[in-house]
This record gives C-alpha cells, sequence and structure tokens, in this order.
C-alpha cells in the first residue's frame, strides 16, 4: 500500500465520525502486509495442526 | 481516552505480592484442611453447604452434623469470617486498601451467597426424580443457578451502577478467586483419577492433544484475519491472535511481553476479551446443553477451548456440568457423576496455560530473529529472556499440578485413605464453590460494555466477531467432538 494510499484510508478512518483508539489509528500508519516470515510461521503452525489431527484421530480410533 | 492497565500487566513478583501464589497458599491451605479428614479430624465441617430447598430453612447448613449446632447462618457466617479473613491477609500483602477491600469483599460474598441460594430453590433446581421430594409438581430442572444468577447481578451493578462497581472494584479480582478455585480442584479431579484411573487418564490425554490441536489451527487463521483482513500491525495482532484464539488476557499479555509490544496493546485487547468472556458465559452453556446432554464430555471440552479466559472457561464448564446432569437425568434418566463435564473444562484450559508459555516463548524468538514489525523497535533485535517468560507463567498451575499430583499419589498408596479423603475434596469443594461465585459476581462486575463502545475498539471487536462466531467456536466443538465423542462420565450408583 503506498503512502498516500495510507493517508487517505486513515483520513477515512478519522473523518468517518467513527472514533477510534489513538494507538488503533497510529498504527494504522505503519501497516504493511504479511511479511514471508509471518506467512511461514502461519503455515507451518497451520500444517503441524493439520498433520497431529490426523496422527491423534488414527491413534484414537476405535 | 485512557485504558487502565489489566492487574495482570501490574502484578508484583514475589511469594507474596502476587494474586497468582496467593491464590496458591489459599488453595493449599482449604486442601490441606480438607485432607484433615484422611486423618479422621473434620476441620472444614462448619463450611456452609448449600441446598436445593423449597423450604428456606432448609436452604443451607453446615456440610457436617457435628457442626449441626451452627444452623445455616452460623455456618454462612463461619465460612464468611474464614474467607475474609484468608482473603484480606492475601489482599494486605498485595498492597490493596484493606478498609476498602473488606467492605467489598463482604457484599461480594453475600450477594454470592444470595445467589447460590436463590439457584437452588426447588422450582428452578431440582431434577425431576426429586419433585416428591420438595412436594413440588414441576420445576425447571435447570440445576444450580447461582453462577449465573451471581453473574447477572454483577453486569447489572458493573453497567448501570458504576459507582457501586467501583467501591467494589478493590475486592472485584475474578482471576484470584478463579484460581484460588482451580488449586482446589486439583484434589477432587486427583480422587476422581484415582477412583477412574482408566477414565481420567484418557480425559487429561485427550484434553492435552485437543489443546495442541487448537493452538496450532486457532492461532494463524486470527493472526491472518487481523492482519491482512483488518490491517492491523503484527504488533497488536500476534497479541490478538493469541488472546482472541484460545487464552484471553493471559496470553494477550505473555504474547505482548514476548514481541516486546507496547503495554497499551494487551490492555486495549483485555477490555474486549473481558466481554466477550461474558457473552460467551451467558450463551455457551446453553447451547452445549441442548445438543450434547448425551456428550457430557464433548461439551466440556468445548468449554475449555471455547470460553477465553481461565475464569471464563471453568465457570462455563461448572455451569454446563450442572445443566447437562439436570438434563441427563430429566430426559434419559441417567444421573451422571458431578465434576466430570467440569474436569474436561479444566483440563483443556490448564494445558492451554501452559501452552501460553511455550507459544510465547516461540514467539520470541521468531519476532527477535526475524525481527518482525521492526519498524516500530527500530530494526533492533533483543534477547529473548528466558526469566521475563519465566515471570509471566501462571503461578497457579504450579498450586494445582502439586495438589493433584500429591493428592494422586497419597490416594495411590495409600488406597485406604481414598474415601475419606474424597470426603475432604468434597468439603473444599465448597469453598470452591464459593469462589467460583465470587469470580462469577466479579466478572460481570468488570464488564463495562458502555466502555467498549466509548474507547471505540470497533475494529478489534470486528476481528473478535469474525473470529469467535465464524471460525474459533466451531474448530473447537469439532476437535472437542473428534477428541471425546462417545467416552462418558461415570453414572451415580454404578
Amino acid at each position: 500500500m503506498s503512502d498516500l494510499a495510507i493517508k487517505n484510508r486513515t483520513a477515512d478512518v478519522e473523518t468517518s465520525g467513527y472514533e477510534e483508539h489513538p494507538e488503533l489509528i497510529q498504527q494504522n500508519a505503519e501497516w504493511t502486509d504479511l511479511s514471508p516470515v509471518e506467512v511461514k510461521l502461519c503455515g507451518i503452525s497451520l500444517g503441524l495442526g493439520l498433520i497431529l489431527l490426523g496422527i491423534f484421530l488414527y491413534a484414537f480410533r476405535g | 481516552m485512557t485504558a487502565e492497565p489489566h492487574e495482570l500487566l501490574v502484578q508484583k513478583p514475589g511469594f507474596f505480592r502476587s494474586e497468582d501464589w496467593w491464590a496458591v497458599w489459599l488453595g493449599l491451605l482449604i486442601v490441606a484442611l480438607g485432607a484433615g479428614q484422611a486423618a479422621g479430624v473434620d476441620l472444614l465441617g462448619w463450611v456452609a453447604k448449600y441446598n436445593v430447598w423449597s423450604d428456606i430453612g432448609k436452604a443451607v447448613a453446615p456440610n457436617s452434623k457435628e457442626f449441626a449446632f451452627l444452623g445455616g447462618f452460623g455456618s454462612m457466617l463461619a465460612t464468611y469470617l474464614f474467607l475474609l479473613s484468608l482473603t484480606t491477609a492475601g489482599a494486605y500483602f498485595m498492597g490493596s486498601s484493606v478498609k476498602r477491600f473488606v467492605a467489598g469483599f463482604t457484599i461480594l460474598y453475600w450477594v454470592t451467597v444470595a445467589a447460590n441460594t436463590a439457584g437452588n430453590f426447588a422450582y428452578l433446581a431440582a431434577t425431576p426424580n426429586n419433585l416428591e421430594k420438595f412436594g413440588i409438581g414441576w420445576s425447571l430442572g435447570l440445576g444450580e443457578l447461582g453462577f449465573v444468577i451471581a453473574l447477572v447481578l454483577g453486569l447489572i451493578i458493573g453497567n448501570f451502577f458504576p459507582k457501586t462497581a467501583a467501591f467494589l472494584s478493590t475486592a472485584t479480582k475474578p482471576e484470584w478467586y478463579i484460581k484460588t478455585g482451580i488449586v482446589i480442584l486439583g484434589m477432587t479431579i486427583a480422587i476422581k483419577t484415582v477412583g477412574a484411573m482408566g477414565l481420567a487418564s484418557t480425559v487429561i490425554f485427550r484434553g492435552i492433544c485437543a489443546v495442541v490441536e487448537a493452538y496450532l489451527i486457532y492461532w494463524p487463521v486470527v493472526y491472518i484475519i487481523a492482519r491482512k483482513f483488518f490491517k492491523f500491525t503484527p504488533e497488536w495482532a500476534a497479541p490478538m491472535a493469541s488472546g482472541i484464539s484460545i487464552c484471553g488476557v493471559a496470553a494477550a499479555i505473555a504474547t505482548g511481553s514476548a514481541i516486546r509490544a507496547r503495554a497499551i496493546v494487551p490492555t486495549v485487547l483485555s477490555s474486549v476479551i473481558i466481554v466477550f468472556v461474558a457473552v460467551e458465559l451467558l450463551i455457551l452453556p446453553w447451547i452445549a446443553t441442548t445438543f450434547f446432554a448425551d456428550d457430557p464430555l464433548v461439551a466440556g471440552a468445548w468449554m475449555g477451548l471455547a470460553v477465553k479466559s481461565d475464569g471464563g472457561a471453568i465457570a462455563s464448564g461448572a455451569i454446563t456440568d450442572s445443566l447437562i446432569r439436570a438434563k441427563a437425568l430429566a430426559e434419559y434418566g441417567v444421573n451422571y457423576q458431578e465434576g466430570w463435564t467440569l474436569m474436561a473444562a479444566t483440563t483443556a484450559k490448564v494445558f492451554i496455560d501452559v501452552f501460553i508459555g511455550i507459544w510465547a516463548f516461540v514467539l520470541a524468538v521468531v519476532w527477535s530473529v526475524y525481527q518482525i514489525g521492526a519498524k516500530r523497535s527500530e530494526g533492533k533485535s533483543y534477547k529473548v529472556s528466558f526469566r521475563e517468560i519465566g515471570d509471566r507463567f501462571p503461578k497457579f498451575l504450579i498450586g494445582f499440578l502439586v495438589v493433584f499430583g500429591g493428592v494422586f499419589l497419597w490416594g495411590i498408596t495409600n488406597p485406604d485413605i481414598v474415601k475419606a479423603a474424597g470426603a475432604g475434596a468434597g468439603q473444599a469443594n465448597l469453598l470452591r464453590s464459593i469462589f467460583f461465585g465470587l469470580c462469577f459476581f466479579s466478572i460481570g462486575l468488570i464488564t463495562n460494555v458502555r466502555k467498549l463502545w466509548a474507547e471505540g475498539l470497533g475494529r478489534i471487536v470486528g476481528v473478535y466477531a469474525i473470529a469467535l462466531f465464524g471460525f474459533i467456536l466451531w474448530v473447537g466443538l469439532g476437535i472437542s467432538y473428534l477428541f471425546y465423542h462417545g467416552i462418558l462420565p461415570p453414572v451415580v450408583g454404578s
């Protein structure tokens, strides 16, 4: 997201009549998309969860 | 627009200055007194026991005939003085104003007592097999509703009488009360484990598996929702994912600490989490009872996996336990033993709390090594402190594990004492029940819905609502069903 888009987005929030917590408004300007490390962390967590689910269900069968 | 820091953020270190440790001390003392039964000494016989009643004169009585001379009011008063002295000592060492605590606790205690008594009114609580005994023709058969009444009273005061809630705030300590209750609960669970080793070990082992499962699946999904769709930075999204996905305020704080988020982040999140916990507490036990009265452990584990605080989860488990036993008896004629549904919820919650520490450590390493959100922290990596994570470890779990392990080993090596120790656990449970009631009332008191809107937390509420109602509840239910379906509690008299 470009700086201009972030500014516009922040301005939208500030002028929409919906008053956000100040720390939340501040963090809007710092937002960037998910980094590869975050994607990897989420992928590993989810993948491990699903693999373990299969193992547990196999172990508990019957 | 400022948010007050959550009590867990301002906890003082030391064995006599933190709520967690005081939960351990109070719990251990009460368990030790209950264990006196095994030595033939009745040290808790004076504790008030609340009965289902149609004649108010029979609503409360000392639990032991040896103390019958106290009468109902005398036993309530003795229980009040005992709990007041213990909790006031704790409040003093934790730095609270003693006068304000005594005044607040007194009101909390007697309101809880009134709620317990009202919840046991036969027309509300009597099971179908007992209608004749109470001389009534019908009953809603809802089990013991005292906890729910306490919660609703707390919500009313917290939201419509803010000055009263503020006056009570020194004694409004839901986490302390529930943690003390959980330590005491360790004795009952240990006795149950000795008495039904195969079933109890199954419940415990599957509980561990369910927690690992739920956490690994919940967390990344909530994190992605917060980051990708609600545009939160990692500093906000990680504590939010931990808090919303499974473990509530404690997890948000532990994660915030692990990734070096500003203190305001878990503080703001905690005000949202608390409100959702109250909503879940009011709704989920009834849904679970409606659909899983024939599968109580599924319902119990679901409460443990779905409700996001120690207090809320255990409280939901207690309500569900009561409701399901009443419904199973009314509809199927099956009288399940008390406490197994609660045990499934407690097991899940206890292992979740253990898992918080592990997960916070993983996040601390990842955030430190890869400098996630480095823009805010100026790109500097930081050293992961084991001590800091250790400081955040919920100490009451040590109390629970000591009680559970100690009583379990005692019972296994001395089968002769199991019956007497079980009676002692029953007496300690009466005090545990009061702590739970105090927790319910306190949860209601601190749940200020208007404050939530005043602080403009709509986006956090959005993440929470979507994650909880669109995903977490159903995945948690699915995991509970897959792991616990068909495993039934023992039946009374079998």
